[in-house]
């Protein structure tokens, strides 16, 4: 948790979660229902948005979804 | 000036994101004009060429700065210009102003000059009883509005029309409420028709300095420096010692490159040479140092020295599209403004290379192919170990480079802020993290990975 302290999400916080809120909303518009990848900040940053407005849009790692059984 | 000097960039970020419908406005300006880059750029087979072409021609000019300068020079003086070196902005401003009072000039209309922003003329000579009028439309703008410019070629791309529409209404007197941008401009066009016809001074920048011939070549939309240029007495041109081209031939490459990467145009519609004055006519250049042989000696970051201006790094950097100009309180902004600052002042610039996700498009937009995420990169390393770094950034890294640096830190680090995030959440949601306050943190997972997969490892 700690390595998040110095990075731009909290430094830029103002323009970092503008750019979420915009990727998001990027995904929405299209009728994404999962958001998948596999890089883990970004995973994270978007999941908080996501969750603080209550979205149903849910967030899975791609190992998520490889490891899942049919 | 309105802007204050003291906030970083990050406060002057959070204070523009606030209008968010004003942001998105301006995020998708900025970003239609970067799509316009794209389909000009690929309308030409040669794009790549011409790009590394240009590269090659300035990394050579940077290179061999000193036998372009004296030729310039020299092909200047031969063509009857006179030239004048200057040091650093005082010595730059101390040089127009004497040159006005020697004619007995008070006014003086100036177009297509960040130069001479980045050293505070107008204030300077205002200060000693000369006016200056900023002829440029966008430029216009902002000075009457007594604004910086926030992007080099669109200076007032952060305003909305109705906010134009307003000053005008202040300054020039147009009807309340009037924001038709065709209306505005000839409203403009003809307070400036009289501004070119009425100055005998007129000061412009230079795009690209020939060191063959002595000319310089100056690219606008609105022909304002030529209508200040043809009708004055005494023309001054200050330009920054990297404008040079080694020859004539080589504006073919740049002349192409430069309003294609600005605004998606083939070519600016005027693009003015400047030679030789006419009869009776004073001709003056000012060669302007002002920090760029200080950056020129950094090895990694002289390449910056071969910017062009075109602002397409502004246009398609994230961070820049969603915080604005303004926000990174230095003449030039955007990415490339955030490698020159710190060159000028590290102490006062110190969060600007801070200010990007160091994606890297503007590296992949920039017509001279200038590394300008690395060298932003490389900048954070350099102001760390300068001691400019925010406290919090420093003390971050002290505790990551702790929890990487052995396994068992590693794995107790994840195990108390598992602890944490089950048991006392509060500890970690609350104000005093900048995480929280538009974005929850996880709920965190049962057990590490480490854990999980020594579980199933067993089960097989």
């Amino acid at each position: 948790m700690l390595w998040i302290w110095r990075n731009f999400c909290v430094a830029e916080e103002a323009v970092s979660v503008k750019m979420g809120k915009d990727r998001v909303t990027d995904h929405t518009k299209h009728g994404a229902e999962y958001i998948t990848s596999s890089d883990l900040s970004c995973l994270m940053h978007l999941e908080g948005i996501l969750h603080r407005n209550k979205s149903a849009v849910k967030i899975m790692h791609i190992a998520e979804i490889l490891n899942a059984e049919l | 000036m309105k802007q204050t000097k003291t906030k970083d960039h990050a406060s002057l970020a959070e204070a523009f994101i606030k209008d968010e419908e004003r942001v998105d406005w301006h995020d998708g300006a900025l970003w239609f004009i970067r799509q316009k880059r794209d389909i000009a750029s690929k309308q030409i087979p040669e794009w790549e060429q011409l790009r590394e072409a240009a590269s090659t021609i300035k990394s050579n000019v940077i290179s061999n700065l000193h036998d372009y300068l004296l030729q310039f020079e020299a092909n200047l003086t031969r063509n009857g210009v006179t030239v004048h070196w200057a040091a650093d902005a005082d010595e730059h401003n101390a040089i127009v102003y004497s040159i006005l009072k020697a004619k007995e000039i008070t006014q003086m209309v100036k177009s297509k000059s960040m130069l001479t922003e980045e050293c505070q003329l107008n204030e300077y000579l205002e200060e000693r009883g000369i006016e200056v009028i900023n002829s440029d439309l966008g430029e216009y703008i902002q000075q009457i509005d007594k604004e910086p410019p926030s992007h080099i070629v669109l200076p007032c791309i952060h305003k909305r029309k109705e906010e134009i529409g307003e000053l005008f209404h202040e300054h020039l007197g147009t009807e309340k409420g009037m924001s038709d941008p065709t209306q505005l401009t000839r409203v403009a066009r003809k307070h400036l028709r009289n501004v070119f016809l009425t100055r005998r001074g007129a000061l412009t920048g230079v795009n690209f300095a020939v060191a063959e011939t002595g000319e310089y070549v100056v690219c606008t939309n609105e022909g304002n420096a030529d209508m200040g240029a043809h009708l004055s007495e005494v023309q001054i041109a200050s330009m920054g010692l990297e404008k040079l081209i080694p020859q004539k031939k080589h504006l073919s490459i740049f002349l192409r490159l430069l309003a294609r990467s600005a605004t998606g145009q083939p070519i600016t519609i005027y693009s003015s040479h400047y030679k030789k004055p006419r009869p009776g006519q004073e001709m003056h250049l000012i060669l302007v140092d002002a920090g760029r042989t200080r950056q020129l000696g950094r090895v990694d970051f002289r390449d910056s020295l071969k910017c062009i201006k075109c602002g397409s790094c502004m246009n398609t950097c994230p961070v820049y599209r969603k915080s604005g100009g303004l926000s990174y309180h230095n003449t030039i902004s955007g990415p490339i403004g955030a490698i020159l600052a710190p060159n000028l002042d590290m102490k006062k610039h110190a969060d600007l290379p801070y200010a990007s996700t160091l994606c890297g498009s503007c590296s992949n937009v920039c017509p001279v192919k200038i590394n300008i995420h690395g060298q932003l990169y490389k900048w954070r390393q350099e102001i760390v170990k300068e001691g400019y770094a925010a406290n919090t950034k420093a003390l971050g890294m002290k505790a990551m480079a702790w929890t990487l640096s052995s396994p068992g830190n590693f794995t107790s680090a994840g195990n108390a802020g598992r602890w944490f995030m089950h048991n006392i959440p509060f500890v970690v949601n609350n104000r005093f993290n900048p995480w929280y306050k538009q974005r929850d943190m996880p709920e965190g997972p049962k057990e590490s990975f480490a854990a999980w997969y020594a579980r199933n490892e067993k089960k097989e």
